[in-house]
């Protein structure tokens, strides 16, 4: 019973959010420190478009009903899906075949950083309204 | 074990004793048995969270930890799940309390 | 300690491109070095060689063999760079800069003096790509340390 207090599917799906965010953020810094290597090919990592394609499907399968249209019902089985790392075999401008464009990797990972500052503070208020919930005090 | 120690003052609250003096039917009896074996898997789940927290913080020491994140979630949880069992305590000895205040 | 492990990452690229700003300058302050020490004819041009590192296996010894790099949880993921080589490049794949000058004391016997195969542009094109690429694995150490210590003060 309590497992339902505290791993409601909010905060799994948060919670693989930042583990998701962990792996990018290895992924970026290994791309920009192999930016000069020949032949190397920059990865990348999904998992926001695998999890809304669960998601839908699931809304398509069950007909669960939602408050608003825009709801989607997250089952804690969907969020056992895990980040995964996509190698990218993209068009390379260089002699080196090496795909990383410095630009564009830090860039990803100044959006990555907020990514996980944003979800580190939902899960920060999830966790606060449990406890106001539970002692009454913040 | 703090679990041990909050789920013995809990029960203590529901002793045989305090059973006895109601006049309780087999209903109720039947409800209150059923409250303690959910306390006690309450209590089971609180253990295993704060088991998984020291578990998340051995691993970061040893240098096994790949999410810093789960650690300091495993904490909260276990803090909050701790929290919760004492809230519950409190409430059942106020309870207690104010049924042996009536018996008077 | 994968959580940290990042941090290595990027410490293994400004290495690299430490490295490789030390032999563009050895390059550039060695652009009209006809003679060297130990060997014939003039200061040849060096280039590092990189190379992507391969995970580590924890507990095994380096040499670890494919299949246990594959059972990693989380597969293909990298570890950085390495700077497998520092080589000269010979005069075969860049020729040296030939010029007539019979009277210099380094001149071969059709008078011509053997400069090194150093470009100046080129190597300072490579370093403004080395110093920016260092600039942005500062970066992200910055932006993993700042990750780490949100992570911290989740619940707080």
């Amino acid at each position: 019973m309590l497992e339902k207090v505290f791993t409601s599917p909010t905060q799994s799906l948060l919670n693989k959010g930042l583990d998701t965010a962990s792996v990018r953020n290895r992924v970026i810094a290994d791309n920009i420190a192999n930016v000069d290597t020949p032949g190397f090919k920059r990865r990348e990592v999904i998992f926001e478009e695998n999890i809304k394609k669960v998601l839908e499907k699931n809304t398509i399968n069950d007909k669960l009903r939602t408050t608003d249209s825009r709801h989607m019902q997250i089952k804690e089985k969907d969020t056992q899906i895990e980040p995964e790392i996509r190698e990218l075999k993209d068009l390379s401008y260089r002699n080196d075949e090496n795909n990383v464009d410095i630009d564009v990797e830090t860039a990803k990972m100044t959006k990555n950083k907020l990514f996980y500052d944003a979800l580190g503070q939902s899960m920060s208020n999830e966790i606060r309204l449990l406890r106001m919930a539970i002692t009454g005090r913040g | 074990m703090k679990a041990e120690m909050l789920f013995n003052s809990a029960v203590s609250a529901l002793t045989p004793d305090y059973k006895k003096n109601l006049n309780t039917s087999s209903e109720t009896g039947n409800n209150r048995t059923d409250f303690i074996s959910y306390l006690n898997n309450a209590l089971q789940e609180v253990d295993d969270l704060q088991k998984n927290a020291a578990d998340s913080a051995q691993k970061l020491v040893l240098g096994g930890e790949d999410y810093l994140h789960n650690t300091m979630i495993a904490y909260e949880k276990a803090n909050l799940a701790l929290q919760l069992t004492i809230e519950v305590r409190n409430k059942i000895v106020e309870a207690y309390q104010e049924i042996m205040r009536m018996q008077m | 300690m994968r959580f940290l492990d990042t941090i290595d990452i990027s410490a293994s690229g400004l290495t690299a491109q430490r490295l490789r700003m030390d032999t563009i300058a050895s390059n550039i302050a060695n652009v009209e070095t006809t003679r060297v020490q130990n060997g014939k004819g003039p200061y040849r041009r060096q280039v590092v060689v990189f190379e992507a590192r391969t995970p580590r296996v924890p507990g095994k010894i380096a040499g670890a063999n494919f299949e246990s790099i594959l059972e990693e949880k989380i597969g293909n993921m990298g570890s950085g760079v390495r700077v497998k080589e520092i080589r000269s490049v010979d005069e075969n794949e860049q020729p040296f800069r030939k010029v007539y000058d019979p009277s210099h004391p380094d001149a071969d016997e059709q008078g011509y003096v053997n400069y090194p195969n150093v470009n100046i542009v080129e190597e300072m094109i490579n370093m403004i790509s080395a110093t920016r690429a260092y600039e942005a694995n500062a970066k992200v150490i910055e932006a993993s340390k700042s990750m780490a210590m949100r992570a911290l003060d989740i619940g707080r």
